[in-house]
């Protein structure tokens, strides 16, 4: 049931941000990334997981780039390096956990939108600095109100996650 | 295996997508397609039933232009006759033909500077990569939108020329002078490799020139809106180029199906 909501939640999210991109142009920021973190809260098995950070980023790439694999692999090392954080820097509690998101979402980020790309020799856009600046702003921000409503015991309670985690 | 498979297998194909691609566009895109349609929809609302102000004024505007328009028109008439006696005469054939296939756009990128749409067309329209894409622009006719770069069966993905993995080869209209035009992520495309002492004003149209093999000759890609003065880059002098397509508003596109020539 957990893993169908997490499925469903994603799938609305890509809805309503292909709804507003046709009527206001597209939103500035990553609607997947910070979502698939939030699945390490939700307590699915680490490989399934990484199948959902897979299948996301390669509909990322699908719907937003030239060459296939810059998402995947910037979403799956983005997740890696939270669960890191996360376990073996025991960053828990409600500051400690969101430092490591920003840290997490900022490097997944920088390696999809500038790393990879200029590895593949892609064309960066100019200023690069501008508009991949602007992205990663949006999608801290869209991170932290992610991480805001997964805080709301309401949310917590329905899908029975600890209040240790 | 199977990942790497789903990410980077079948890139050579004619399709030009990974087999992850595939799947996510025959899963995804009658999804994306019906959320596209409500966004615009929703504007097409806001514009032609709320947002009334000026229409009077407007109409009146519009009644005075299409007179004048009309009277361009009988002009232009004249002179493509003649255009067509002198390209009879000097054997001037186009390399393509003018089959089109009209599509909708029906996925934007997903947080990415890439400038990318997905269309409702494929491979079994027709579309294959290559192809140019087309658009009306405002007053001017159909202008360049970009190119067709991956295609499964009902879907393919269109770069646009804003992307800066675009260069378009073109023509300064008046003077016939030569250049490259690239995207820069922006809503203004640079118009590269013309000399500084080359003859461009501001307001020149830019068409494609032909000569790289992907768009036929003669389409109208924008006009030239800044001039920097000097040689900024070496030999050449960088010029900024306004696409005649409003890419914010862009909705339907028009495929232009390229035939080898017979």
């Amino acid at each position: 049931m957990r893993v169908l909501i997490y499925h469903l939640l994603l799938l609305l999210v890509f809805l309503f941000y292909q709804f507003l991109a046709a009527v206001f142009g597209p939103p500035l920021f990553d609607p997947f990334f910070p979502l698939l973190l939030g699945g390490l809260f939700w307590r699915f098995p680490s490989w399934h997981l990484f199948l959902a950070v897979f299948f996301w980023g390669l509909v990322n790439d699908t719907f937003s780039f030239l060459v296939p694999g810059s998402s995947v692999i910037a979403y799956a090392f983005g997740l890696f390096l939270f669960w890191q954080l996360k376990r073996k820097l025991a960053l828990r509690g409600f500051f400690p956990a969101l430092v490591s998101l920003l840290i997490s979402i900022s490097v997944c980020e920088l390696l999809r939108l500038w790393i990879i790309p200029v590895l593949l020799e892609l064309p960066l856009p100019v200023p690069g600095f501008y508009f991949i600046g602007r992205l990663l702003l949006g999608t801290l921000t869209w991170g932290f109100l992610c991480w805001v409503f997964c805080q709301f015991s309401l949310v917590r309670n329905f899908l029975e996650i600890s209040s240790t985690v | 295996m199977v990942a790497m498979t789903l990410v980077f297998g079948g890139l050579g194909g004619e399709k030009k997508l990974s087999y992850g691609e595939r799947l996510n566009l025959k899963l995804l895109g009658p999804w994306s397609e019906k959320a596209s349609e409500g966004g615009f929809g929703l504007r097409s609302l806001w514009r032609k039933y709320l947002w009334l102000v000026g229409v009077a004024e407007e109409n009146e505007r519009l009644r005075r232009e299409i007179l004048q328009l009309q009277a361009e028109l009988a002009r232009l008439k004249e002179k493509e006759k003649a255009y067509e006696r002198l390209a009879r005469l000097l054997k001037v054939s186009s390399f393509v033909e003018g089959e089109v296939v009209e599509a909708q756009i029906i996925g934007k990128p997903l947080g990415s500077w890439q400038a990318m749409v997905v269309i409702n067309k494929g491979i079994k329209d027709g579309v294959l990569p290559e192809m140019p894409v087309l658009s009306a622009a405002p007053r001017k006719g159909a202008a360049l939108v970009g190119q067709v770069v991956a295609a499964e069966d009902h879907y393919a993905k269109v770069l646009l020329l804003l992307d800066p993995s675009s260069a378009v080869d073109v023509l300064v209209q008046r003077s016939r002078q030569r250049g490259i035009l690239r995207g820069q992520g922006k809503d203004v495309c640079l118009l590269d490799y013309v000399p500084a002492e080359a003859d461009v004003r501001e307001n020149d149209l830019v068409i494609t020139s032909g000569f790289d093999g992907v768009y036929p000759k003669g389409i109208l890609v924008g006009t030239v809106k800044r001039i920097y003065p000097g040689r900024l880059k070496g030999l050449f002098r960088p010029i900024e180029v306004e696409p005649a397509v409003d890419f914010e508003s862009l909705e339907e596109v028009v495929v232009l199906q390229k035939k080898p020539k017979k």
